[in-house]
């Protein structure tokens, strides 16, 4: 599938009809795991809170809770910002408790969690597209995802103006989803 | 939520995916961001791949077992003096709010306290865990190796048996992970198991 042009309107969400559980799942479950993983920092938690998000918003469906299903995205995003804060109320407390017997509460978790939701097959699938990229892409892509360099040094550094650096990112993000065949949904 | 409304213009100006990724946006920012991205499927994209090519360039990590603090080995007893404090007081605040909060909002429970047992033999699924006291039921979770739920069953039994007829959509999969957790009568988790993985027998 090919990915819709930067600035273009996203499209619209299927009517009610359409977003039976598995659906729901399908288009949700992997940006919820990503909000949820940001706060809870473990892929299994963001596990429990991405099932628990869908089966409030399915139950909310099933009972007709839900008027404007254009609202439907906004309402999952604010569900599951609910069961994070929950989550964060609860480890909160026993942090606290472990304060006041004089303990350092639990340490963190993973330094960056959001390498944990990609398996390593879909990494090697990756790494092999990327290697298929014209040397120029794959180095713009580098600098900017793993060295995480900001845009306006990078185009310094090639040369080019930022507005210019955004539309070969863009190239070359579409060339590696053509690569790998990826759903952009 | 934050009042920053974003749009996809936004996000291109400000390079907001690739800051996201980076870590490098402040809470509102990052918060107004991911409430974008739920609606917009251009932009969440945009994230989908940036952290595929970050995570396809970031050198392997070899885990270790993650080893508790020396002062927690030797005194035990305070983490379980602190987990007590805090049953009392979630008790506490149940009878107070009077059950407004549903039992299935607790989302947290003791990993790998189930034992479990899962293979293929043919093209049948056959799983069986432990016991675990007080649970009352066992809800199973097949996954796929990106981590996507694929079925999902709910038993009071500690075992399990799915023909090829039963398996919805783990028949297309040759690799999945299963994970057992153990609910009781409030449906709050009570333990689960690690994250199996199996993998179906080649078809000769």
């Amino acid at each position: 599938m090919t990915e819709p042009a930067p600035g273009t309107i996203p499209s619209a969400l299927p009517p009610a009809e359409a977003l039976p559980e598995e659906e729901l799942a399908g288009r949700f479950r992997e940006r919820i795991r990503c909000f949820a993983i940001r706060r809870v920092r473990d892929t299994a938690l963001a596990e429990d809170v991405a099932q628990e998000t869908l089966r409030r918003v399915m139950d909310a469906l099933r009972a007709n809770r839900v008027e404007n299903l254009a609202a439907l995205p906004g309402f999952i995003f604010q569900t599951a910002q609910h069961i994070c804060l929950q989550h964060h109320r609860s480890t909160g407390r026993e942090d606290r408790a472990l304060a006041r017997l004089g303990r350092d509460p639990r340490p963190s978790g993973e330094n960056d969690p959001l390498l944990g939701l990609i398996s390593e097959d879909r990494c090697r699938a990756v790494r092999a597209a990327l290697g298929r990229l014209p040397p120029d892409e794959r180095e713009l892509l580098e600098l900017l995802y793993y060295r995480q360099e900001e845009t306006a040094a990078v185009a310094e550094r090639l040369g080019i103006t930022p507005g210019a650096l955004r539309v070969r990112k863009h190239r070359a993000l579409q060339k590696l989803a053509a690569l790998l065949d990826l759903r952009v949904v | 939520m934050s009042e920053t409304t974003i749009t996809c213009e936004l996000v291109d100006q400000r390079d907001l995916d690739t800051r996201y990724l980076a870590g490098r946006l402040d809470e509102a920012e990052a918060e107004a961001f991911e409430a974008h991205y739920f609606g917009c499927d251009r932009c969440w994209g945009l994230v989908r791949q940036g952290q595929a090519v970050k995570a396809a360039l970031a050198p392997p990590v070899v885990s270790a077992p993650r080893a508790l603090p020396a002062t927690r080995r030797s005194t035990p007893w305070l983490a379980l003096a602190a987990s007590l404090a805090v049953l009392a007081g979630g008790l506490q605040l149940w009878r107070v709010i009077g059950g407004r909060q549903r039992p299935e909002d607790t989302v947290r429970g003791p990993s790998d306290s189930l034992q479990l047992v899962v293979e293929f033999r043919g093209d049948t699924l056959l799983a069986s865990w432990s016991r675990l006291p007080g649970a009352t039921t066992y809800r199973t979770r097949f996954y796929s190796e990106d981590g996507v739920v694929l079925l999902e069953r709910e038993s009071a039994e500690t075992s399990l048996v799915l023909p090829p007829g039963a398996q919805g959509r783990l028949v297309r999969e040759t690799s999945l992970l299963m994970q057992v957790q153990a609910l009781d009568d409030l449906r709050q988790l009570r333990g689960r198991s690690g994250q199996r993985p199996i993998a179906r027998p080649p078809k000769i």
